[in-house]
């Protein structure tokens, strides 16, 4: 059907309807920021969805960064994207001390590389504090297959882009909706319930997720 | 000042089929000084034909009411849904009638039995004595439309040698429904039962309610499933307690 | 599909919901899932203000729906102006061809399809499924009720109605292996199997939570990531939106996300928000080629103007059906449609008609848990009532009519209302016995199949009160 036509029909029956004004004032969401300051907050959230965060200071980032890839099991093998460029001595480091295979793709090889690396490496536009989530926005520095495909995923956050909670993140989705495709929003590991109620992590994304939060 | 007069609106259910609910109704609130009058000319509320869907057969019957109990002060049913099909729904259904006044003011002026006890008269606290374990279930109408929660609980507590023990879910529907306990006699069924067994994991002798409808529901399926559970209006728990009516039936 | 959810629900939903109750192990599993979905969603409010923040998701959706041509016009003229392509479908039909003739187009074999509710409605999958082109489901649970070739039973949980063992043999049957009945193997051998779809599906298939009017955006609300992959890997995704799901921008949605998830799993946030914004960008890395996005009207607009608008105010968080006592005995199933529990049994009626679904407003004993329940305050027992009304008014039942004329005409008034009790006490003797009625004529025997029925007092209330 034509769009004129299919509004049309829609206004038709809706001309007899009053307004209803949007809300002036909204409660405090499940997702807002209390008082707690966003770097204490922040971990405690996401550790209730399966993922892990510490704070640390910038001159310690390598040696965290080689102690995240030591405590799993899993490969080493880790795709990692160019917006942690601005931490590249640190994570090349930390890289090399935990012995990790680093592959920096070219942009038409990304998806075969994310595709069979054991970690993906990202930095994250914001960290959301009252829910622990991560806004990442794909763009030129930032494939989607990297935070997706590899089954860990790990994020170096600067603590300045940590906001108090969810209504803070939307200010920034309405400005990124020419700038970015598909921003998402990762809170925790990929999770299911659909097998008798049974959390089972990373059916789909990734089962792990540290976040680094830099001082 | 609370009102020392009510009209008792018996429901058809009690009427008919448990009358001693009705007198327990009746020895109670004049235990507690209240003067009770029984309009004769009422009958039912009408909502077996309001929640199937026929109006007009449910306005015929509604209106009997609104004319028995016209002269009314306050009226007073042991009924949670009864109570409810008045309060919430007679506006409605007499919306644009020249009976919308009277809907009004009648909706206005009714209560449920252990709401008018506690919240009208301020009574929040009955001494007696009975013997048992009990567990309340909370009838939907009364719940949801009337918001009762405390009231028929709050009475129980002040009885001595009673025990009150909660199941599982207490607001979850019996599947009594009116109308729709004969429309889908099945799952009716199921709903009793899950409602039956969550009761009796508690433990408890009686199950409580303050619905006769429910009751009816529960019990029939009590006695054909040879359940120890016994049902109970919680005018007749009360009233026994209070040794205003006789021990057994 | 076996089932497909129109001749279904043309059958009585009585038969359907006996059925369903012949399983016995049904009431548990489905009790246990959404007990603890309940109990979460309470234990999440607990703290907050609740009815503020229902009264503003409420206001959200009454606004939007109220002037949902306005915010349609302005999401269609943002996303189109980003590259993503609006296509208004009036019926189902018109949605199913506008996606059948995109696949054909893109010589689509394969598609990946995240949890979509629309696309069931308008059994998509079948139409594409009959062209020759595989569609798997990637939603864990839509696959489990995929294989087993049933619909989904839950908004939010298509496979609730099924046991841990049932799944294993389910994966096992179809893959030709074995597999143990353990949720943490079954689920990482779907991932493995599911991975492969995702990479090579040449069109990926999405529902909508929420369209953003401002910027013309969709957010998509999955745990798994599914929601993620197949708008991201094939080179074409297309999003099936029913024409409500409309916010008027981002704001809005830092309300509605959280009373979704809160109210669907006690969570603050999904997994993943996924907000898709259009194709990819010249300068992106990766994404899709094409975007796609379907509005749906298939019988909504009709709803529009009448009594019955709130109901698409429905966020489909899947509350009402984890409360819904009859739910809980039935599952989904039982109401042989896409959406069970109350907000089907209202919803379906007004979509498919009530010569087809008519008798699904009686699927509930009118307790009203779901409407207390409603995140955004939809009065669904209210309306429930309000379509039976409807409906007696529009089928005209001939022996119900009379039965409730007969009834009224006797009851209106006392010495008629008397004169039938006196009726039944002298009739009823014969069937008394031990104080109780165990068998019954019809139609009472639909009451005394099950349970006991108790007999009219010998003496009534009104007669005691008579000798006081």
């Amino acid at each position: 059907m034509e769009r004129a036509a299919f509004l049309e029909r829609v206004r038709e029956r809706l001309s007899g309807v009053g307004g209803f004004d949007l809300p002036s004032v909204v409660p405090l969401t499940p997702a807002s920021g209390n008082g707690l300051p966003p770097v204490e907050r922040f971990p405690i959230e996401l550790a209730k969805s399966g993922g892990l965060a510490r704070v640390v200071p910038r001159a310690r980032l390598a040696e965290a960064v080689a102690e995240v890839l030591g405590e799993l099991p899993s490969g080493r093998r880790v795709v990692v994207a160019a917006d942690v460029e601005p931490y590249r001595a640190e994570v090349d480091a930390g890289l090399e001390a935990a012995a990790a295979e680093v592959v920096r793709p070219p942009r038409e090889e990304w998806r075969a590389e994310a595709a069979t690396a054991d970690w993906g490496l990202t930095s994250a536009r914001l960290g959301v504090a009252s829910t622990g989530s991560l806004l990442i926005v794909p763009g030129p520095e930032t494939p989607r297959v990297a935070s997706l495909l590899p089954p860990a995923h790990l994020v170096i956050l600067p603590v300045e882009h940590l906001v108090p909670g969810l209504e803070q993140v939307m200010p920034v989705l309405t400005s990124l909706a020419d700038a970015s495709s598909a921003p998402v929003l990762i809170t925790g590991a990929s999770r299911t319930s659909d097998i008798e109620m049974t959390t089972v992590m990373g059916v789909h994304g990734p089962k792990v997720l540290r976040v680094l939060l830099v001082e | 000042m609370p009102p020392r007069r009510a009209s008792l609106f018996v429901t058809c259910l009690v009427d008919l089929l448990y009358p001693e609910v009705g007198e327990a109704s009746v020895a109670l609130l004049e235990d507690l000084g209240v003067e009770v009058d029984f309009p004769e000319a009422q009958t039912c509320c009408g909502q077996p034909a309001f929640n199937s869907g026929f109006e007009e057969d449910a306005r015929r019957v509604a209106s009997g009411l609104l004319d028995a109990m016209e002269s009314a002060e306050a009226v007073v049913s042991p009924s949670g849904s009864c109570t409810a099909m008045v309060r919430s729904h007679y506006v409605h259904l007499f919306h644009g009638t020249k009976d919308e006044r009277r809907a009004e003011a009648l909706a206005a002026k009714t209560f449920e039995l252990t709401e008018f006890v506690v919240d009208v008269l301020g009574v929040d606290h009955l001494p007696g004595r009975w013997e048992g374990r009990v567990t309340y279930h909370d009838s939907c109408h009364g719940l949801r439309e009337l918001g009762l929660t405390g009231q028929g609980r709050g009475l129980l507590a002040g009885i001595e040698g009673l025990e009150l023990v909660e199941m599982a879910r207490p607001e979850m529907c019996c599947g009594f429904g009116g109308t729709f306990s004969v429309r889908l006699p099945e799952v009716a069924t199921a709903m009793a039962d899950d409602k039956i067994a969550q009761s009796e994991e508690t433990g408890a002798d009686v199950i409580v309610s303050g619905d006769s409808g429910c009751l009816m529901h529960l019990a029939g399926r009590l006695s054909r499933t040879r359940s120890r559970l016994r049902p109970m209006h919680v005018a007749t728990l009360l009233a026994r307690a209070r040794g205003l009516a006789p021990a057994s039936r | 599909m076996a089932m497909t959810p129109d001749a279904a629900v043309r059958k009585r939903f009585e038969d359907r919901a006996d059925v369903q109750l012949r399983k016995r192990h049904l009431p548990l599993i489905i009790g246990r899932a959404t007990d603890t979905r309940e109990a979460r969603r309470r234990d999440i409010f607990a703290e907050l203000d609740l009815p503020g923040l229902r009264n503003a998701a409420e206001a959200v959706r009454a606004h939007t729906v109220a002037n949902l041509h306005t915010y349609l016009d302005r999401f269609a003229e943002r996303a189109e102006a980003r590259g993503t392509k609006v296509f208004f479908a009036a019926t189902a039909e018109e949605a199913v061809s506008y996606v059948r003739t995109l696949a054909a187009k893109r010589g689509a074999r394969l598609i990946a399809k995240a949890k979509s509710m629309a696309s069931e409605e308008i059994h998509l999958s079948p139409a594409l499924e009959a062209d020759g082109i595989e569609v798997v489901e990637t939603d864990l649970g839509e696959y489990i009720v995929q294989l087993a070739k049933e619909p989904p039973s839950h908004i939010i949980a298509p496979a609730v109605h099924k046991s841990r063992t049932e799944i294993a043999r389910l994966l096992a049957a179809h893959h030709g292996r074995s597999l143990p009945d353990d949720p943490e193997v079954l689920t990482a051998f779907a991932r493995e199997v599911l991975r492969r779809t995702f990479l090579e599906a040449d069109i990926g298939i999405s529902g909508v939570n929420f369209g953003v009017a401002e910027t013309g955006s969709l957010a998509l609300v999955t745990n798994e990531g599914n929601g993620r992959m197949v708008t991201s890997l094939p080179p074409v995704h297309v999003a099936i939106m029913g024409m409500e799901r409309i916010v008027p921008s981002f704001e809005e949605l830092s309300l509605l996300l959280p009373m979704l998830v809160a109210s669907a799993t006690g969570r603050p946030v999904s997994t993943y928000f996924s907000f898709i914004n259009g194709p990819r960008l010249p300068d992106e890395v990766d994404g899709p080629e094409e975007v796609h996005v379907v509005v749906l009207d298939n019988g909504r607009s009709k709803i529009l103007g009448t009594e019955y608008q709130s109901i698409l105010h429905c966020i489909r968080c899947g509350a009402c059906q984890n409360v819904c006592p009859v739910y809980r005995q039935v599952g989904g199933h039982g109401y042989g449609a896409v959406y069970g529990g109350p907000i089907g049994a209202v919803l379906t009626p007004l979509l498919v008609g009530f010569e087809k679904a008519g008798d699904l407003p009686h699927a509930s004993s009118l307790c009203g848990a779901c409407t207390e329940v409603c995140p955004v305050k939809i009065p669904l027992h209210e309306q429930l009532l309000a379509l039976r009304r409807d409906v007696a008014r529009e089928q005209k039942p001939v022996v119900e009519g009379l039965a409730f004329r007969a009834w009224s005409t006797a009851w209106r008034r006392p010495w008629g209302y008397r004169l039938l009790a006196r009726l039944a006490r002298a009739g009823q003797g014969m069937f008394v016995r031990g104080g109780r009625i165990r068998k019954a004529p019809p139609p009472l025997s639909r009451w005394t199949n099950r349970r006991d029925l108790p007999p009219v007092a010998r003496r009534t209330f009104r007669e005691r009160w008579k000798d006081r």
